[in-house]
């Protein structure tokens, strides 16, 4: 930190507290704690949520049965390499087999740090249609996903594609978003994303439009 | 002897609609009350609150305090925006001033807005309703509704007067009246006056009830001057019936 | 900052005279209609509000220690803080950045406060092409107009128009489907999101513990301009911190239901540091731009509450005055309720003098606002400082009308004298015209005469 940055917050910071001193702020007396938010069966609330915002939601009883369902999605595109996260087998014990059994490439994710690699690995992250991730939790209140982004969890897996495929155990589902911001690993991450549905805009003529920017699709597999 | 209640008529009613008074004495009568009229009142400091202008609100609003402090019993209004302005806004001016901070509570804990006091206090039955066969629809003026929670009320009283009220699209949008806001900026004021008199038009009713004469004042003169047949009409008259004269 | 005319009546007249487009006030209406329906599917709303009114509350009476807080946070995380005082500070240092980076592209997602700073004129008199990449926001930018909307910022346009705006604008041909029009503009800008060395977007919130910012948006361009260049510069006001990831919660589940209707807001985007060792994507650099603008001079003030507002637009839905006029008509980039407090206390009363006359304190603002903003009573509290640049004529009336109400004997002799006078202008109860201050009213409205009678004068009678 420079002299200059250093005194510009000083002074910046002092503006700040002696306007606090004049400041005619209402004398608020509200609760200390948000609204506890609980619901009887949290699984079958977070199907109804996440179908709500036109995610496509499948449970399945174990592994073996989602790998299925990834492999249907794969049918549906037509295409044959993807994007994944690392910590998958740890979801879906037999993905490591799976994945090295199967036809379809997995494409390493890494953008490089100096300027012409990185422009390059974005253009080729750019063309991946699908990309395969795990969750840190699911939220029952709205159907929202929680992804911490690290090592081996890339970003471009739930934003680049065309269709984004979660696996998700039944056990990692919490009711709400605050109980969800507690559990999430915020001192291991650049990067938390709360996902609640495919992208969408209503910006022309309020008419609902899927996939502007994000993925279009957003398939979750719930396990358990 | 039948217990007294302070009648607060408002600065508009007695120079622009003194039928409403009138028409209030009677429900109020009915309901079996002693309506006194504390004689000294005479505006609230509303609009003068509303523009800003807080020294001449503040006169006027201690003028107010210093009448009715005086009397006993529930203070009437029939105006749920003069209701407010002694409910919320008069202490808010009275800050600072401990004589009249403590007036200004007590004036507030008995002021009530009329169809409030009747059916919440007074558990009013009413008797008839002056209408003929008009069909009537109910306009909420904001700072009844919002400040004070006015709603039901009004349309209970004329239900049970058998003018059951048709639905208004946005009933609880503002007409664009706001006080001196109507004339400081009369083209969004009767933009909005324009958009509530389609919404009357389409309601089907030929008479709009509400329990403002300022707001009423807006709409029927916008309705008058577009030669429309739909008339505006408090609701104390509406509600009094044949009892008393009516205006307009 | 102003667009022309210069006066909030002038431009309310040539909105009027231009026809100020159906959509908006559709539009608005739909919006509000989501917010009261989300509202109603959530019994713990309410207690959300309070909840969401106290840490605000909380947070801007200690602002100077939180944010000296979030800033070691930032840094902790191998972010950099820049404080800017004003928008010529904010702009120097992000242009600044830009230049020494070797920034040809800059993409930016949906902010208030970058156009409150007027950021991308600032990055184009550099030299260096800016994007906007919100989809609203990228047709007001080719369409070279301005935002009408906080948060669906061409509420004014509808789908012919933007059709028409594709076809001239990127050499496309013509459609007027949303689908296609949307796929249009994520092709192009897709590759501009991949292209450009630097992302600039604003922060809805930031969050003290942690030292990260929380971008919220439905399209997704939000994660992409975060995520994608190399360089990712956030610009937050001064005030939009929360102590903590559980408040943060609490701001998100009152934001979107206040704004659209949606529980959340399909991406909600925390973005804490610049990427770490090991991370296979992510920027390099993370900024944050902290800026004041004319904040503090707001928070020492009587309408300091006014900084509790989060931007989510519920007001603007709400107000029967938006709804009539439209955005362009506030002259600023913040219309609405909101904007006729936030304009006038961070840019000058002087200036926007008629911003906060400009309402009938019908309320609906307070109504519908996630924090409780009590809109009304700091409008009414602008007015006061601002009673000079009332007409004289109506100064001088409400002066009179004082002396007169605060003498109660006089009061009646007045008002018996309004009724003499009532019986000589009244044409069946009603005036058609009335000169000077009056004209406003009767240019489209019948005003009625005085009763012949006071109620005073009646009672009396009744009495004897």
């Amino acid at each position: 930190m420079t002299g200059g940055v250093t005194v510009k917050r000083d002074q910046f910071l002092g503006r700040v507290t002696s306007a606090l001193r004049g400041a005619a702020l209402p004398v608020v007396t509200g609760p200390d704690r948000a609204p506890v938010i609980s619901f009887p069966d949290p699984v079958e609330r977070f199907v109804a949520e996440a179908t709500a915002v036109d995610t496509e939601v499948v449970r399945v009883p174990d592994a073996t049965a989602a790998f299925d369902a990834v492999g249907a999605v794969f049918e549906t595109n037509g295409v044959g390499s993807y994007v994944a996260w690392d910590d998958l087998e740890g979801v879906a014990p037999g993905w490591d087999e799976w994945r090295a059994r199967s036809d379809y490439e997995q494409v390493d994710a890494t953008v490089g740090r100096d300027s012409a690699t990185r422009m390059n690995d974005q253009a080729r992250m750019g063309a991946v249609r699908i990309g395969i991730t795990t969750a840190d939790s699911g939220i029952a209140a709205t159907g929202s996903l929680v992804l911490c982004h690290g090592p081996g969890r890339p970003r471009s897996a739930s934003l680049l594609v065309q269709s984004h495929i979660a696996l998700l155990p039944v056990s990692r589902i919490v009711p709400s978003l605050a109980d969800a911001m507690e559990q999430a690993h915020w001192d291991d991450t650049s990067n938390i994303a709360v996902i609640t549905g495919p992208s969408r805009t209503g910006d022309i003529e309020s008419i609902l439009t899927l996939g502007v920017h994000g993925p279009r699709h957003l398939h979750i597999i719930l396990i358990g | 002897m039948s217990e007294p209640v302070q009648l607060f008529v408002t600065c508009l009613v007695n120079s622009l609609y003194p039928d409403v008074g009138k028409a209030t004495v009677t429900l109020l009568e009915q309901a079996g009350y002693r309506v006194e009229f504390p004689f000294d009142q005479t505006c609230c400091g509303q609009p003068a609150f509303n523009g800003g202008f807080s020294e001449e609100a503040t006169a006027m609003a201690r003028q107010t305090l210093d009448v009715l402090d005086a009397t006993l019993g529930p203070i009437i209004i029939p105006s749920g925006s003069c209701a407010a302005m002694i409910i919320q806004h008069t202490p808010e001016l009275m800050v600072g001033d401990s004589e009249y901070v403590a007036k200004s509570g007590r004036v507030a804990a008995r002021t009530r807005e009329l169809t409030q006091f009747l059916v919440d206090n007074a558990g009013t039955e009413i008797v008839g309703a002056d209408c003929g066969d008009c069909t009537t629809t109910y306009q909420a003026s904001c700072h009844g509704l919002r400040g004070l929670g006015v709603l039901e009320q009004p349309k209970r009283l004329l239900s049970d007067a058998g003018v059951d009220p048709v639905p208004l699209d946005g009933e609880d949008e503002c007409c664009g009246f706001g006080g001196l806001f109507s004339v400081k900026m009369p083209e969004v004021s009767t933009a909005m006056m324009d958009t509530k008199i389609k919404a009357i038009e389409a309601s089907g009713a030929d008479l709009v009830v509400g329990i403002d004469v300022s707001c009423l004042m807006h709409i029927g003169g916008g309705l008058k001057r577009q030669g429309s047949h739909i008339r505006t009409k408090h609701i104390a008259e509406v509600l009094a019936g044949e009892s008393t004269g009516t205006s307009q | 900052m102003t667009s022309q005319p210069v006066t909030f009546r002038g431009r309310i007249q040539g909105a009027f005279d231009a026809g100020v487009p159906p959509a908006i006030n559709k539009g608005a209406r739909g919006h509000f209609q989501g917010r009261r329906n989300a509202e109603q599917a959530f019994p713990e709303m309410d207690g959300m509000r309070d909840r969401a009114r106290e840490i605000r509350a909380h947070t801007l009476s200690r602002l100077d220690h939180h944010l000296a807080e979030f800033a070691d946070a930032v840094e902790r995380r191998g972010g950099n803080v820049f404080f800017a005082a004003d928008a010529a500070e904010a702009n120097e240092y992000i242009v600044g950045l830009a230049r020494s980076e070797n920034v040809e592209l800059v993409v930016k997602s949906k902010s208030m406060v970058t156009e409150e700073i007027h950021l991308n004129d600032a990055i184009e008199a550099a030299g260096i092409e800016v994007v906007e990449t919100d989809l609203g926001e990228f047709i007001v930018q080719l369409a070279g107009e301005t935002p009408s909307h906080i948060i669906a910022p061409v509420l004014h346009k509808n789908r012919y128009d933007v059709g028409e705006l594709f076809s001239a604008q990127l050499g496309v041909e013509y459609t007027d489907t949303p689908g296609e029009l949307n796929d249009i503009a994520r092709t192009y800008l897709r590759e501009r999101f991949l292209g450009a060395e630097m992302g600039v977007s604003g922060a809805n919130f930031g969050v003290v513990e942690d030292g990260a910012i929380c971008l919220v948006t439905n399209e997704g361009n939000g994660r992409l301009v975060t995520s994608a260049p190399r360089i990712h510069v956030a610009v937050m006001g001064m005030e939009r911190l929360v102590p903590t990831r559980t408040d943060l919660a609490v701001m998100l589940e009152v934001l979107a239901r206040s704004a659209t209707g949606q529980k959340l807001s399909v991406y909600s985007n925390i973005v804490a540091g610049p990427r770490r060792d090991g991370e296979p994507d992510g920027p390099d650099q993370f900024h944050v731009v902290i800026v004041d603008n004319g904040r503090s001079a707001t928070l020492g003030s009587a309408v300091a509450e006014i900084l509790y507002c989060i931007r989510c637009g519920a007001c603007l839905n709400a107000c029967p005055v938006y709804r009539h006029v439209g955005g362009h008509a506030y002259g600023t980039v913040y219309p609405g309720p909101i904007g006729k407090v936030l304009t006038p206390s961070l840019f000058g009363l002087e200036q926007w003098h008629e911003l906060p006359a400009a309402s009938s304190l019908c309320g609906a603002c307070e109504e519908v606002c996630p924090v409780r903003i009590e809109i009304p009573k700091l409008l009414v509290e602008l007015r006061k400082q601002s009673t000079g640049h009332m007409p004289l004529g109506i100064r001088t009336g409400i002066a009179w009308y004082s002396r007169i109400a605060t003498r109660p004997r006089l009061f009646r002799v007045v008002t018996r004298l309004g009724g003499w006078m009532g019986r000589l202008l009244g044409r069946g109860g009603w005036m058609r015209r009335i000169p000077w201050l009056l004209s406003g009213w009767t240019d489209k409205r019948e005003l009625p005469a005085p009763a012949p009678r006071t109620f005073h004068d009646w009672w009396s009678n009744r009495e004897t």
